[in-house]
């Protein structure tokens, strides 16, 4: 299973990447949304993993970017450190699977991700 | 300044003189270009480091989170063993957990907890709460507060009451997490006003914090400092504690002033509604 996983925090990025390839999975990590975004036009993603503030382009705009100009179905999971109830509506509106708020659970995304990957199977 | 001035159009000894203020500026000239190298090298090699300590500890948090290894086992790792001691490493090292305790909840951020103690990291932070710079002394009440430590929540108290702006949000907010209302319950005798912009930090800090346990907010409405009071009822307006609501009518009818009194009036209509 791939993932991509967009997050501009090095070592979040870093340590939930080593714990996801510890799990089986193979993670492309990127620090910036327009890299992030740019993989994901070019390759195959079983999930995207992104977080919402970013440079370059935000976690919204990849995920608007993915269900309306691609059309893709592909499972998106958002997290942020914002503990906004909108925020997390407008998530949902444009198309994200998941939300989770940060802090986060390695544990609790690894069985959102794999509830995900279950239902597209 | 004139003398010099005077002495320069009279004429006498106008090479010399040119000759000696020329090579005074290109001295100092000379002494600045070395200064800014130096200062430039010095900030290269410290990121360099930086850069070289990540990898380290990046493989030792992710250790220490995601496996289940012992903190003597991390003692024994010959790069850890060597770089334990040196400040710099144990900086970037408090930066990074730090960073990621921030990140992570449950299990994970415990585990980061027991390494801050048992890598003695949590002693640095108390060493900095001694520090009479309060840049410093705010850094250390931080890490303090992310990480838990209730033992600090009276040293911490005591850096709240202080005049510093910022030497006091940090406080209340850390006193705040470590200690719920215990942390705002000593403004209640507060000397000097709480303007507005440390009132909403205390607000969020109630909010962000999610302090279920609301007891003793209700003494902020006795103060005799009226900007506490204010405080009192913005925090019971704003957290919606209804419980709360015959201590307002209270001060509603013995309000010391009639800006008090219109405030309880509006935080009894607005839960009331």
């Amino acid at each position: 299973m791939r993932i991509i996983l967009s997050e501009d925090n090095d070592i979040l990025r870093k340590s939930l990447s080593f714990f996801l390839e510890s799990k089986g999975f193979t993670v492309d990590q990127f620090s910036d949304g327009k890299d992030a975004l740019d993989a994901i036009e070019a390759n195959t993603y079983d999930l995207i993993l992104t977080d919402i503030n970013m440079p370059g382009i935000s976690g919204m705009e990849i995920t608007q970017y993915v269900r309306q100009s691609m059309g893709s179905e592909i499972p998106i999971i958002i997290f942020t450190s914002s503990g906004i109830e909108q925020t997390e509506l407008d998530s949902f509106d444009i198309g994200a699977n998941e939300f989770i708020a940060k802090p986060i659970s390695p544990a609790v995304l690894l069985v959102r991700i794999n509830k995900l990957l279950k239902i597209r199977v | 300044m004139i003398e010099l001035a005077e002495y320069y159009v009279s004429g006498t000894d106008v090479e010399s003189f040119l000759i000696l203020s020329i090579s005074l500026f290109i001295t100092a000239s000379f002494i600045l270009y070395l200064l800014i190298i130096r200062s430039r090298s010095k900030n290269i090699r410290k990121e360099r480091l930086r850069a070289e300590y990540s990898k380290i500890i990046e493989r030792l948090m992710f250790t220490i989170v995601f496996q289940d290894i012992s903190f003597s086992d991390i003692q024994e790792d010959k790069e850890y063993m060597m770089l334990s001691k040196t400040s710099f490493f144990r900086e970037v090292l408090m930066e990074s957990i730090i960073n990621l305790h921030k990140n992570y909840e449950g299990i994970y951020a415990q585990k980061l907890e027991r390494f801050y103690k048992e890598s003695g990291l949590i002693n640095d932070s108390f060493k900095k709460l001694r520090s009479l710079k309060w840049e410093i002394k705010c850094k250390g009440i931080t890490e303090l507060a992310e990480m838990n430590i209730t033992e600090a929540f009276d040293t911490i108290i005591k850096a709240a009451t202080v005049r510093n702006k910022t030497l006091k949000i940090t406080a209340i907010n850390a006193s705040i997490k470590l200690g719920g209302t215990k942390g705002i319950v000593h403004l209640t005798a507060h000397p000097y006003p709480i303007d507005d912009w440390t009132q909403v930090n205390i607000i969020s800090a109630f909010k962000k914090h999610d302090i279920g346990d609301v007891k003793g907010v209700e003494l902020l409405l006795e103060s005799q400092n009226t900007t506490v009071i204010t405080l009192g009822l913005k925090l019971i307006k704003e957290l919606k504690l209804t419980q709360k609501l015959p201590y307002i009518v209270q001060l509603a009818a013995k309000a010391p002033n009639t800006l008090i009194q219109n405030e309880a009036q509006n935080v009894l209509q607005a839960l009331t509604v």
